[in-house]
């Protein structure tokens, strides 16, 4: 059995290499998503300034407080492009994600019971999509890896699925 | 003898409990009706309705019993059920996870059992045969656990351990009891409760009671309760009274702790079987759970400084469990260290009793989280009452915080990480401590996660999870954690085991 260590904290800089990206269309979509929600908050602020005009500096913090979101969402979602990746090795899959909050979690392949791809509308509009993992019992360690060139994920899939029956 | 090859009905009571449970509902509806609708509905029209809800409710139970049929065909468990909606499910046998009978008081007065039926990793509640006989029960609950444990053997005996045919089918029979709990075991139980739960448990019941039957009590005692307010109450308080009701809720909890305890877990017997622990208890509602060992993904051990006094300890058993169905979890009071070893013996062939932390967690770490935490909250609210000269109230706004400062601080450095004879366990608290242990094989995924806070001092978080979910604890130095980690998956990854 084989199953070559990468993640040793010795070798920091092979682990950031080994990690695969996704396509930068994701970085696009999360930013684009991003400033949408946003616009509804951005009507709350039209509202304080239009009903409370005679307290201009209401609106005028509120719009400073919608700016300041916005850009630090931008900001987060953006750093967080950088570190979301997954790995495969021979024996499990590793995927990691988030910035403020870093997580990483690794589902060995003997113990995946089924994947799932999913299409959203704004997925398959930047011609993206999901690949769900699941394992047994809770939903606490399941992965789901949004944000794939849909070939990629075919591929993951059927890789993945061949993977588990041979364990199983 | 009870023929699961054809169609069976279940018990004829099962229409009383039925018609109990459909009058239970209009019960309300007759309450508010009476009331709401006085002088409006009087005479025939009101008779009338009051006899169409009694019909409806008295024939309904009988077709409800009538279209309720189960038996077994090949390898499935099917249930049909419904006259106008009919509905019809289907179980493979080989998902049945384990087999209930219960018993709650009327079902006791009219000796009928009540069959549970958990399925793996299904989403949907598990299917329920209200009323059966005693002797039909037990027999249909020996035919579903039959054929799914036949079936587990034969794919044991002919993938993976073919010598272990010699595994007799019958030895089932082989049973040791591993706890029978007396009446002063119950009583030392029962006392050694979290009071505090049990006494605001206790009036959130009665609280949410009284706002469901808010206008029938107004109807009744309105006169009286039109007087009273809160600020009456509170013009009145002392400090000797608020002495006195502090002593009556404590009474009040100490009881209330009683009589769940007892209701719980009378009789209270848990004996080991060959592959699965059955367990008995209680005393208005008999509970029978049969745990298949095979299926059992960890167990904690929990305790308090009263019970620590005592020497014992809460086990709750663990089971592989699907999103809704949370009562897979088991528990097992009073356990003493003996009974400890002898159950993660039966559960995982060894034992860990009194280990100690391989990995701890850093207490500094918690303590700096929790003084965060209560500065954020303090600082708003002491600033504005020194600004106004108001004195009186910073020390006891202090002490709290000072409390749980500490608090986190010993959390922290009393928890941390065991990794022994093939088990990783998570030891946790202060005072009032819980252990939970599993074997590593049974992982089904690592995690380990980090904030920007505490990137730069090199510490990590972990979360193990398994079938019957995640434990996790914080702060961790980051090489101990990828060294974990890595031990826990390579372990998955090398076991063929069955680990669910």
């Amino acid at each position: 059995m084989t199953n070559e260590q990468i993640l040793t904290h010795s070798l920091p800089d092979i682990e950031s290499f080994s990690f695969e990206k996704h396509p930068k269309r994701f970085l696009n979509k999360k930013l684009i998503a991003n400033t949408l929600y946003m616009i509804p908050l951005a009507i709350a602020v039209g509202f304080l300034f239009y009903n409370f005009s005679e307290f201009p500096w209401l609106g005028w913090s509120g719009l400073g407080l919608w700016a300041f979101i916005l850009l630090f969402s931008l900001f987060v979602n953006y750093k967080e492009y950088f570190v979301r990746g997954y790995t495969l090795r021979e024996h499990d899959i590793t995927y990691r994600k988030g910035w403020i909050f870093h997580h990483q979690i690794t589902v060995p392949f003997n113990r995946i019971q089924h994947t799932e791809i999913n299409h959203g509308p704004i997925d398959r509009l930047f011609n993206l999509c999901e690949l769900e993992i699941y394992t047994a019992g809770g939903s606490s360690s399941d992965l789901s890896i949004s944000g794939l060139d849909p070939k990629d994920a075919q591929n993951l899939k059927s890789f993945v699925a061949g993977k588990t029956s041979t364990h199983v | 003898m009870f023929d699961l090859s054809t169609p069976q009905r279940q018990s004829k009571k099962v229409i009383a409990l039925y018609a109990f449970k459909s009058l239970r509902g209009f019960i309300f509806f007759f309450v508010f009706a009476a009331f709401g609708m006085r002088g409006f509905l009087e005479g025939l029209a009101f008779t009338g309705l009051v006899l169409f809800v009694a019909a409806t409710s008295l024939i309904g139970p009988v077709i409800q019993y009538l279209f309720f049929k189960f038996h077994i065909e090949q390898d499935e468990f099917i249930l049909n059920k419904g006259w106008l909606f009919k509905e019809k499910k289907a179980v493979p046998l080989e998902r049945i996870q384990s087999v209930n009978l219960e018993q709650n008081l009327l079902q006791r007065i009219l000796k009928v059992y009540s069959v549970q039926i958990e399925t793996a990793g299904s989403k949907e509640k598990e299917l329920e045969i209200k009323a059966l006989d005693e002797s039909a029960a037990l027999s249909l609950k020996q035919a579903l656990l039959d054929i799914s444990n036949q079936r587990e053997e034969q794919e044991k005996t002919e993938v993976t351990e073919p010598e272990k045919k010699t595994v007799n089918p019958t030895s089932n029979e082989v049973s040791s009891t591993l706890l029978k709990l007396s009446f002063l075991d119950l009583f030392k139980v029962g006392m050694t409760q979290n009071h505090l739960r049990s006494g605001g448990v206790a009036i959130g019941l009665v609280v949410g009671s009284y706002f469901k039957f808010q206008d029938v009590i107004k109807q009744f005692f309105g006169d009286y309760l039109d007087g009273w307010e809160w600020e009456n109450l509170m013009s009145f308080a002392s400090l000797g009274m608020l002495f006195s009701f502090l002593l009556i809720f404590l009474v009040f909890s100490i009881v209330v702790s009683l009589i769940t305890v007892f209701s719980n877990y009378y009789g209270f017997k848990a004996v080991v079987y060959q592959s699965h622990l059955e367990l008995s208890m209680g005393l208005i509602k008999r509970q029978e759970i049969r745990v298949p060992i095979e299926k059992i993904q960890s167990l904690e051990f929990r305790t308090n400084p009263l019970r620590q006094w005592l020497g014992y300890s809460t086990a709750y058993i663990y089971q592989a469990q699907s999103d809704a169905n949370k009562a897979s979890k088991v528990s097992i009071p009073a356990c003493k260290k003996e009974h400890i070893k002898i159950l993660q013996e039966t559960a995982f062939k060894d034992s860990v009793v009194d280990a100690t932390i391989d990995i701890p967690c850093n207490g500094f770490s918690y303590m700096r989280l929790a003084s965060y935490i209560m500065l954020a909250t303090l600082i708003p609210t002491l600033v504005p009452l020194a600004y106004f000269g108001d004195y009186n109230w910073v020390v006891p706004m202090l002490i709290p915080a000072v409390v749980i400062v500490f608090w986190s601080y010993m959390y922290g450095s009393n928890s941390g990480i065991v990794t022994d004879k093939g088990f990783i366990g998570f030891k946790k608290g202060w005072l009032f401590k819980s252990f939970s242990i599993s074997p590593v094989f049974k992982a089904q995924a690592v995690e380990k996660w980090d904030s920007i806070f505490i990137r730069r001092r090199e510490e990590m978080h972990v979360k193990f999870h398994t079938a019957s979910g995640s434990n996790g604890l914080r702060y961790f130095k980051k090489d101990a954690v990828n060294h974990l980690l890595n031990y826990i998956n390579n372990t998955v990854i090398k076991s063929n085991r069955n680990w669910m």
